[in-house]
Order: C-alpha cells, then structure tokens, then sequence
C-alpha cells in the first residue's frame, strides 16, 4: 500500500509490546488531506500508544509512520510538531502557570522569535509579531468561548474551560495532522457544539484529522469514516452508518471477546 | 548615609541581581541548580584574577569575568539539562564542589584558602567608586541595570515558552518547542547574570576567599528566591530585602556571631520547608514547584 | 597496595550502609532524601555524647539508632508525608529535603558547636590482617558493614514486606491497589533507612570523629552508588559502594587528600550523564508515574 498524494498520515504495520503484551499489532491506517477519521475502541486497546508514537514519545517495535510521504521515526517530538503535526492530550497536560491567552500563545510563536536577543534586539519587529499573535489568539479564544477567561491562569479552571483551552492550543497554529485524543469529554453540550465547529472547520482547510473518542454521538456529528481499534489490530475501517448496523462493531466496541476479526471494505 | 547603610544597599543590589539569575533558572525554568553559587564565585574570581594580579581595568575585567561564568555556565548546562529533576540538582551539586575544590586548591590563581586580596574598587575612565557611598552608587546603578534588562527578557516570548517548558516538557515539545535548546541557554544567561553580581561583589569588597561561595550561600538563595516568589520578577526584589532584613535581628540578641551565623541557616532551611508546605508560591510568585 | 584495598573495602562497607539506607527509602517511595545526610549526622552525635556520657559500645549504638530513626521518622512526617498527601511534585520535595538537612546540621552545630571533634579511638592499636594493618574501628566498620547488608538482603528476600519494598519500588500502583498500607510501609522504611544511617553514622563517629558538615560527603557517595546501582536495585547500591571507597582509596596512592570530595563528585557527574534513568527526553516507558 503506498501513500497517495492526498495521504497525509500513513501508519504501516505498526506493532509494539510492552513485555509480555502485545499492544499494537501490524496496524495500517492512513489519513488523507481533510478527512475526519475517528479511531474508536474500547479503553486499553493501544489508541493513545499509537498517538504517542506518531508525535515521537515512544517508539515502535516495528513498521513505519510517514507524514506526506516523509518517514517520523527516529524524529524528536518538537520536530514532528514542527512538521505540522498538532496533538490534544487526553489528559490535557495545559501550563498550568500560565494563562489562558499565553497557552495560546506559546502554540503560535515561531522559533525565530524565540531568540533571547531577540527581544532586545529587534524590539520593534517582534513586538510587532507579538501584536499580531495577540489578536490571533484572542480571535480564537472567541471562538471556543474563553475570552472572558484569557487572563486567568491555566491550572484555576473548570475542567470544561481546561479542555477547551488545551483545544485552542491544538488548533491554534496551522497544522496539517490533528491528533485529538478525546476531544469531548468535560465538555458540556454547547462547548462540544464549538469543538466540532472547530473540527469541522480545520478539516475544511485540507488539515488531516485523527479523533481518538468514545463518544458516539460526537463522532456522527463531525465524521462518517471510524476505524475500530482493539486487542491491537485495526478491526475494521469504514463508514460509521455501515458499521452501526453489523454486530461484531458493537460487540467489540462493548469489550466482549473478538475471535476472528474481519477486516472491513476501507 | 552611614558607611553602614551604604554597604548594606551594595550588598542588597548584589544579591538582588544573584537572586533573580537564580529565579530565571529555577523560578522560570523549573530547573533547581545548585551551581548557582559558584558560577557568581567565578565571576568574583575572575574580576579579582584580573584586576588584582593582571592589573587590568575594571571596565574590561568586567565584560570578560561576565563572559566566563556565562561559559561555564553554557558547558555545566549543556551537560545537565538532559536530567531530570532530581538528578539535575545532583549533577549541578557535584558541579559545585568541584569547583570550590579549584577555588580552595588553585593556589597560583586563585590563592587557595587565603584567596585575592587587593581587589581594585569599581572604576571607569578616571573616576574611581572608592568610597562606601560611592560604591553603593555604582552598585545599585548597575544593578538596576542588569535588572531591567533581565526584567525584559523575562517578559519575551523566549522565557514564555521557558515556562511552558517548565510547567509541561512533554507538551512544549508537542508544540514545537525543544525543552533542551530553551534550558540550555537559559542555563547560560542566568550564568552569565551570576557572574556579573559576583564581579561586582569581588570589586565592592576588595577581597575574596572560598568561604564566600559556600552551598550556605545556596541555600540562602534559594531561600530568597522561594519565600520571595519563583516565577515572577518581582520576587527576588522581595526576597532579598526580606531575607537580608529578617536576621538583622538577630545582631541584637545577645547570641555570638557564629551562633547567629548557624542560627540563620537554620531559619533558611525551615523557610524553605515552611514555604513547600504552606506557600510554595512565596509571597508574590506565580511559580509553586508544581 | 593491599592496605590501600583494605581501607578502601573498610570505608566502602561503612558507605555501603549508609547507601542501602538511602535506597531503601529512594527507590520505593520516589522521596530523594537528601536529608538523610542529616539523620546521619544527628546519630554520629549522639553516639559521641553517648560514649562521653558512658563509655560503652552497646549504648553508643541504642543512642545512635534511637535518634537516628527518631531524626527519619519526623523528618517523614513533617517534612514528605504532607507532601505526599498534597501529590506535591518531586521539585517540591527535592526543595524540602535541601532545607530540611541545612535546618537539622545547623542546629547541631548551633547546640554542639561548628568544630570538629573525634574521639582519638583511630590511633587504638592495629590488628594485623592479611599484610595489612586495621585499626579496630576499620574491623568493626566492615563486620557491620557486612552484618548490614546481610540483613538488608533477607529482609528484600525472605519478609513479606521486604517483597512489597521491591515491589512498590518497581510498581506503586500495582501495590496500592492490593490494600497495601502505604502510610506504615513509608514509616517502616524510613526507619530501617534511618536505622542503617545510624549505623554509619556511629562508626564514622568512632573512626573519623565528628563535625557538623560530615554528613554531605558521604551523602554523596552514596547517591553515587545508588544511583550507578540503578533502577529498582538494592543490593547492588552496597556492592557499587564497596567498589567506591576501593576507587577513592586507590586514588589516595596518586592524588592528594584534598581531592577527595572532588573525586566523588566527578564521578557521580559521569555515573548521572551515562545513566538512561537520570535523562529526561529519553522516549518514556508505558505506564511511567513518575
């Protein structure tokens, strides 16, 4: 299976154990430029590990993971996001001493600006840049509905505010992969109305997006297309409404024991 | 102002300046080094080497002993920052006593247990900071100085993502951010800002020896920098004042100088337990060790 | 050469304790008990007021121990427990334990004063062993030396909560979710901790003598060992000890003495940068709490 010149993300035959257990085993997935793809399954199965191994925080056993064509392995985490590539961590991992607006704004700065002669230097060029960063981040704030928390410190919000921050840090520079682990939960109904306007819009863009969720319902209003992960193999790919309808879905999304598995039409 | 208070503004500068070099790396940077004091002890002894058995000017002693304990500080550093937390302060703790071993053994350069003597008062084009006043001047003109050039880069974009660096690694990273490059060279910076206070503290008292450079100066730092605030500029201002105050009360108990000396130590230490206890954001920080 | 070997054993099985001490409590807990320099110290005094006070080994022992493990114990429920309760991050705690050892040995020194002292024992008469000459103290230093990480190595082995000890050092969660009481296990391995410091500290104090900063080079040597022992080992923090005091007591042959503590640091600086536990940024392990 090579990659297309729409394949954004191509997982090969990625395997990974952990000792004795097998977490991931020979899984294929590919993302195309502007698919919504949902990986689903039940909790353990190895999703989170595949996201880490994406973004660089641990390493394969075996197989390969390209972005357009371009191998990440071996890369350093901050190379891979500087590629483009942008995660949200299901457990957030916001700086919890900083702001709203300034976890925002870490997300938005270029390395170039972030010279410690920078500043005293160029003073004017940057805190031109700065300017221009301010009111991206503020726009953004908007629009997930934080702007009247943008001052206040990361670590003293609700749960709900903290996702919403953490999505906003994701979103906030221009990538071509969003790794979303677990985009809705926390969130109430009208802020998960904002995060799938958000999803929706970054894949409008051409931006590839891979949602790690448990959420159902959420996943039918952003996209149709799920793989299903479990005792770590991709089980089966394919439209949501298709899958909804066969058993051996439900019945491995419920944990019960899967015998034989199917692969499904991609 | 007596020779008395004159002093004390010198020595408050000094320290204010060594304190927010340590506030960069441990307030805004997470990293908790213990070589902080003798990197401020290469910088006092590079200036004395200099100046007193060199004979160079102040004004070019002063720039090259800045330059030294930057260096050293960018070689401990790029050694270190790979380590985590505990770890780091070990390393940067070993780093400490090698080099109060040089300071103590060196004899030929740094005069071993009896240390530099004679150290010229600050001067620059003629004029000479020669008395108490005028040293307090000089010193209290520099430091503010280097701190409101500190205080700007601390509020740049590079120390912002120091700190995210500080509060997240993993998803700094995630974000593009290489906690090692922006660790490294804050390690550095910080360095260099220890050795200016050290050059300015060998030329304000004119003599020099190991015992200045002790870790009971790390801990009195830290304590500064803990109960003043970590994490925000204006905490070491507080610290230091606070810090420099508090046991001048203990010179009117009828005590010896030596059992104030370990009296004090023994308040520093129970601040610093006190604060991680009860305040670990001190009194104005933002930065709790979380 | 062999009189440098058996100084180097004797010394080294002295540290030995001292490390296994540190490990027992550092590596199943996660607590980086830099004040257990400070438990140390506190026993060597209380043996040398002890012996003053009546001179018998037997009670120069109970003392040591009972205000060695009475330091450990309020040291963890003062200092760490609270911390723990709190989820405090190991900077906080590293930060704790720094101004807790500073509080405890300035305290000494400001109640026994900052001097030196010994007990003149170490010019007892030699015993003849294998070519070499011993002093008493170097005998009994290494018999309970041994005798201690024999104990240390059935306990780990044989008692139910030895195996929990290696357990929680190697998996907490897993432990915790047996039932395990975690509050009197941490209690129970501060005191045998605290009980093995003791134990150092006693002989130290009939070897060396006693002074109030004894403890952090010692310390030191043992965060080595520990540390070159690596993750989840016990025993192994003895041997590494062992091999150590050999090391530093065969660079005595080449090196001046003054050299001492500098050897221990550089190597702890090399044993830190070469050891992947130490290193931050290197791809973590599944199911790293820590």
């Amino acid at each position: 299976m090579g990659s297309t010149d729409h394949e954004v993300l191509t997982i090969r035959g990625l395997s990974k154990s952990f000792g004795d257990h097998r977490l991931l085993v020979n899984v294929e997935l590919a993302c195309d430029k502007g698919e919504i793809k949902a990986l689903v399954g039940p909790n353990g199965a190895g999703k989170t590990t595949l996201f880490d191994i994406v973004s660089g925080l641990t390493l394969a056993d075996k197989g390969d993971v390209l972005l357009e064509g371009r191998t990440l392995v071996g890369l350093q985490p901050h190379e891979i996001a500087a590629l483009g590539v942008a995660r949200l961590f299901q457990d957030l991992r916001l700086f919890e001493n900083l702001t709203v607006l300034e976890n925002v704004l870490v997300a938005l700065t270029p390395s170039e600006d972030e010279e410690p002669m920078a500043g005293l230097l160029c003073g004017a060029r940057v805190a031109a840049h700065e300017r221009c960063r301010r009111t991206k981040a503020l726009d953004l704030l908007g629009h997930v509905g934080l702007l009247e928390q943008a001052h206040r410190f990361a670590g003293e919000l609700s749960s709900g505010q903290q996702k919403l921050t953490a999505l906003a840090r994701t979103f906030a520079s221009d990538s071509g992969l969003l790794l979303l682990d677990e985009p809705s939960t926390s969130l109430d109904s009208d802020m998960t109305e904002r995060a799938s306007a958000l999803i929706r819009r970054a894949a409008a863009a051409g931006t590839a997006v891979i949602l790690i969720e448990h959420d159902l319902t959420f996943v039918g209003r952003v996209t149709d297309r799920v793989a299903l992960l479990n005792l770590g193999s991709i089980l089966i790919q394919g439209s949501l409404t298709e899958l909804n309808r066969g058993s051996l879905f439900l019945d491995s999304f419920l944990g019960s024991q899967i015998t034989d598995s199917a692969p499904g039409a991609s | 102002m007596s020779m008395y208070a004159a002093h004390l503004v010198s020595m408050l500068s000094i320290y204010v300046v060594l304190a927010a070099s340590l506030n960069l790396v441990a307030g805004y940077g997470g990293m908790l080094s213990a070589a902080h004091v003798v990197l401020f002890g290469v910088g006092a002894y590079a200036l004395a080497c200099l100046t007193s058995i060199l004979g160079w000017p102040f004004l070019i002693a002063l720039p090259i002993s800045i330059v030294a304990a930057g260096s050293l500080a960018f070689v401990v550093g790029s050694l270190c920052v790979r380590l985590s937390g505990d770890f780091f302060l070990l390393a940067t703790l070993s780093v400490h006593v090698l080099l109060q071993a040089v300071f103590a053994n060196w004899i030929p350069v740094t005069g071993g247990p009896y240390g530099i003597g004679g150290i010229a008062s600050p001067s620059a084009f003629g004029w000479s900071a020669d008395s108490s006043l005028e040293k307090a001047f000089f010193t209290a003109a520099a430091a503010g100085g280097s701190l409101a050039i500190l205080g700007r880069l601390l509020r740049s974009p590079f120390v912002r993502s120091l700190q995210a660096i500080r509060d997240n690694a993993v998803a700094a990273g995630a974000v593009g951010k290489d906690p090692l490059r922006f660790r490294r060279r804050s390690f550095m910076i910080a360095g260099a800002f220890a050795g200016l206070a050290g050059a300015l503290y060998a030329s304000n008292i004119g003599y020099i020896d190991p015992h200045a450079f002790a870790l009971d100066e790390f801990v009195f730092l830290l304590a500064v920098v803990v109960v003043g605030g970590a994490g925000d500029a204006r905490g070491p201002v507080v610290g230091t004042l606070v810090l420099f105050l508090m046991p001048e009360g203990l010179r009117l108990l009828p005590i010896t100088a030596a059992a104030a000396a370990n009296a004090r130590q023994v308040l520093f230490g129970l601040l610093l337990v006190l604060a991680m206890r009860v305040r670990p954001q001190g009194l104005v920080g933002r930065y709790g060790f979380n | 050469m062999l009189q440098f070997v058996f100084n180097g054993i004797s010394a080294g099985l002295g540290v030995a304790l001292l490390a296994l001490g540190f490990a027992l409590i550092y590596r199943p807990t996660g607590v980086f008990h830099i004040a257990h320099a400070a438990v140390f110290t506190t026993s060597a005094y209380a043996a040398y007021w002890a012996l003053h006070v009546y001179p018998s080994m037997a009670t120069a022992g109970i003392a040591s121990i009972a205000v060695g493990c009475s330091t450990g114990l309020m040291l963890e429920w003062a200092v760490y427990r609270p911390l723990a309760v709190r989820q405090a991050s190991p900077l906080a705690v590293l930060v704790s334990s720094f101004g807790a050892y500073f509080a405890v040995v300035h305290l000494i020194a400001l109640v026994a004063g900052s001097e030196a002292k010994t007990l003149g024992r170490g010019l007892a008469s030699p015993i003849r062993f294998a070519g070499t000459l011993l002093t008493p103290v170097q005998a009994g230093q290494a018999v309970v030396g041994i005798l201690g990480m024999l104990a240390v190595f059935m306990y780990l082995r044989f008692t139910r909560t030895g195996q929990w000890t290696r357990a929680l050092a190697s998996n907490r969660t897993l432990l915790l979710t047996l039932g395990v009481n975690e509050p009197r296990l941490r209690a129970l391995l501060f005191l045998l901790g605290s009980s093995l410091a003791a134990a150092a500290g006693l002989l130290t104090a009939l070897d060396i003598g006693i002074h109030p900063q004894m403890g952090f080079g010692c310390f030191l040597m043992a965060a080595v060992a520990v540390i070159l022992a690596g993750p989840d080992r016990f025993m192994a923090a003895g041997w590494a000890a062992v091999g150590l005091g050999v090391a530093q007591n065969l660079a005595l042959a080449v090196l001046p003495a003054i050299w001492m503590d500098s050897i221990v640091s550089a190597l702890l600086l090399v044993a830190l940068l070469c050891r992947r536990e130490a290193l931050v940024g290197t791809l973590p392990s599944l199911g790293d709490s820590r």
